[in-house]
């Protein structure tokens, strides 16, 4: 398939086991820095071997030698990182044991095979090899080079090993965090449109009420106004009739809003407004045990049903909240009027806000677009006196102006 | 019946004022209309209807503290002679109707109607006769109850007391069929297939026409046909 990204076929050193390190450039040097690196090992092998073990030895050993040193280093090419590092910790080994001799890049090859291993997550074949250095170590005889050897082997195999495999758990913990975090904004944005669709679906309910008291109003006042005139009568019958119409339109929506929103079975309450909030103080008294206050400051007014269905929604969430998170506490409702604005306070004496849970708990949210969509505002945070505190602020003046 | 037609006394019961006073205002402009009083909860309907004894309420379904679906049922229990019940409401959901009807109303209307339609639906409940429109009936009555319906409910136990001709009748008063419709299908007169309505319901304790199209389907006189589009 044109234009289909083929990394599969380019990647020639990603293991494939998703360490999670990072790919390597699809460039030559990714393709090639291996096989040379690893070439260059196995030559310095070789000409260690040849440098120390100088011509008057028996030339069948030398060859075996460099056979060994080419057996310690170039396993590494092998792709399974296993088979490699097996292959390369045997020969160190026999290498170390039989010849008491492992050259430099031997050394190194051993360390590269332990980080490959640790990097794909099976640090313990580089941890048994511990076994047989520490063996050729305690059994080798004064000559320094081979216990020395043997012991750094013995320490630094395992440690490569143990350190390329925590790195690679680190990487794998910073892809799960950040999926987490993915994840969580994904679910927090899914239910801030649940919440939206909930709201609209009520203010839905109320424009739709709306209008059906004008159709009603139009036909009454097309019947019963003593001495109406026919062209009086007629337009009234228009009013009714666009009335109707708008209707039909709301009622085509409201299937589609039920089907965004949570399924609520039809409500048969009407919408609730502030008259009824003293009824939810009693519930939520009966349902805690605890002291519920109201308090009103300023000649209370009735608001837009609008208004009032959020200001209702946001107190009933609030002490929800209370019940859930500062259980037993005592709540005070708030409500302040003034001139354009209603102020809604809804506070408790629990323990107040906990780390994370203040701007993010689902029902908070809800609060916000509750109150956002009535063109005002909400905050929350701590109590002055210690406890939760919620603040909305919803404007009683339409512009209508504008 | 010879008499001038008897005026029809009427409850409005709805929890808003406009309602109230609205349709009040437009019944009285019928000379065959009598308001006998308005109500703006379901309580204060059952009470007002115990106190007036009205032939039809209007019933609005959305009210506080007792709701106009749990008033029907209170005012139409079966055997009782109360009201028929018309319920209004903004919006015709699915489980609205069906819940009143089961509740026992006789039929349902949308509070935007027009004054022309509200008076004909009173004087059509007050009749007796049902109210929706056939097919609306069939195709609600047909979905709920099967989703309603007992599983083990004995097919027709409760119709046993009909006989042949009038279990024929129900059946195609369930299909929607009005009284010319059956008298053409089965070749009787108009006046015999009012006459055996009227004993099915009197025989299974039925209020109206409505009820009896309910009541077909849930004891599974009639399997709902698949629907046609």
């Amino acid at each position: 398939m044109p234009g289909a990204s083929a990394c599969g076929d380019n990647d020639v050193v990603q293991t494939a086991n998703g360490s999670g390190l990072p790919r390597l450039q699809h460039t030559a040097m990714a393709r090639y820095g291996p096989i040379i690196g690893i070439g260059l090992l196995g030559g310095g092998a070789v000409s260690e071997a040849l440098a120390r073990h100088p011509a008057h030895s028996v030339p069948g050993l030398i060859l075996l030698l460099c056979l060994v040193a080419l057996a310690t280093t170039l396993p590494l090419a092998l792709p399974n990182p296993t088979a490699a590092g097996t292959a390369v910790f045997a020969a160190g080994v026999m290498s170390l044991a039989i010849f008491s001799t492992l050259t430099v890049a031997g050394c190194v090859a051993q360390l590269v095979a332990a980080y490959l291993l640790g990097r794909r997550g099976q640090p313990a074949v580089a941890a048994f090899v511990v076994v047989p250095y520490l063996l050729i170590m305690l059994t080798a005889d004064g000559h320094s080079d081979t216990r020395i050897i043997g012991a750094l082997l013995a320490a630094a195999v395992p440690a490569v090993a143990l350190l390329a495999t925590a790195r690679r758990m680190r990487h794998e913990d910073i892809e799960n965090r950040a999926a987490r975090r993915a994840i969580a904004g994904t679910l927090l944005e899914h239910t801030a449109r649940g919440e939206r669709a909930r709201i609209a679906r009520e203010l839905h309910d109320v424009v739709a009420h709306h209008i059906s008291m004008v159709a009603v109003q139009a036909e009454t006042a097309r019947l019963t106004t003593p001495g109406m005139p026919a062209i009086g009568a007629q337009r009234l019958s228009a009013i009714g009739d666009t009335a109707r119409a708008a209707l039909t339109e709301m009622r085509r929506l409201l299937g589609v809003l039920r089907e965004d929103a949570e399924a609520d079975t039809a409500d048969r309450r009407p919408q609730p407004g502030l008259a009824q909030l003293n009824e939810l103080l009693d519930e939520a008294r009966d349902a805690t045990g605890t002291g519920t206050r109201l308090i009103l400051h300023g000649p209370p007014v009735t608001l837009d049903p609008g208004v009032e269905l959020a200001a209702y929604r946001i107190v009933q969430e609030a002490l929800t909240n209370s019940r859930r998170h500062a259980p037993g506490a005592a709540v005070d409702v708030e409500l302040r009027y003034t001139a354009d604005m209603l102020r809604l306070i809804v506070r408790d004496n629990g323990p107040g806000p906990t780390n994370g849970t203040a701007a993010f708990g689902h029902g908070l949210l809800g609060m916000r677009e509750r109150a956002a969509a009535v063109g005002g505002d909400l905050h929350t945070g701590p109590a002055n006196a210690g406890g939760f505190l919620v603040e909305a602020r919803l404007p009683t003046h339409t512009d209508d102006t504008r | 019946m010879n008499d001038p037609r008897p005026t029809i006394r009427l409850v409005v019961a709805d929890d808003h004022d406009v309602v109230r006073t609205g349709f009040a205002g437009l019944l009285a402009t019928q000379h065959d209309f009598t308001v006998v009083g308005t109500a703006a909860d379901g309580a204060e309907a059952i009470r007002i209807s115990r106190e007036q004894a009205p032939d039809v309420i209007l019933m609005d379904i959305r009210m506080p503290g007792t709701d106009g679906i749990e008033a029907t049922r209170h005012l139409t229990r079966p055997g009782g002679a109360g009201p028929r019940v018309l319920i209004l409401t903004t919006f015709d959901l699915d489980e609205y109707v069906y819940d009143a009807i089961r509740a026992g109303a006789s039929g349902f209307l949308l509070k935007d109607v027009t004054a022309e339609r509200l008076f004909d639906a009173v004087r059509v409940i007050a009749a007796g006769d049902a109210l929706l429109a056939p097919t609306i009936t069939r195709r609600l009555i047909s979905e709920f109850a099967t989703m309603h319906r007992q599983p083990d409910a004995p097919p027709a136990a409760e119709l046993a007391a009909l006989t042949p001709r009038e279990t024929q009748v129900l059946r195609l008063v369930a299909e929607g069929l009005s009284n010319s419709e059956i008298s053409s299908r089965l070749t009787i007169t108009e006046e015999t297939v009012k006459t055996h309505v009227s004993r099915i319901l009197t025989k299974l304790g039925l209020r109206d026409r409505t009820q009896a199209v309910v009541t077909a389907y849930e004891t599974g006189l009639v399997i709902p046909r698949t629907r046609e589009r």
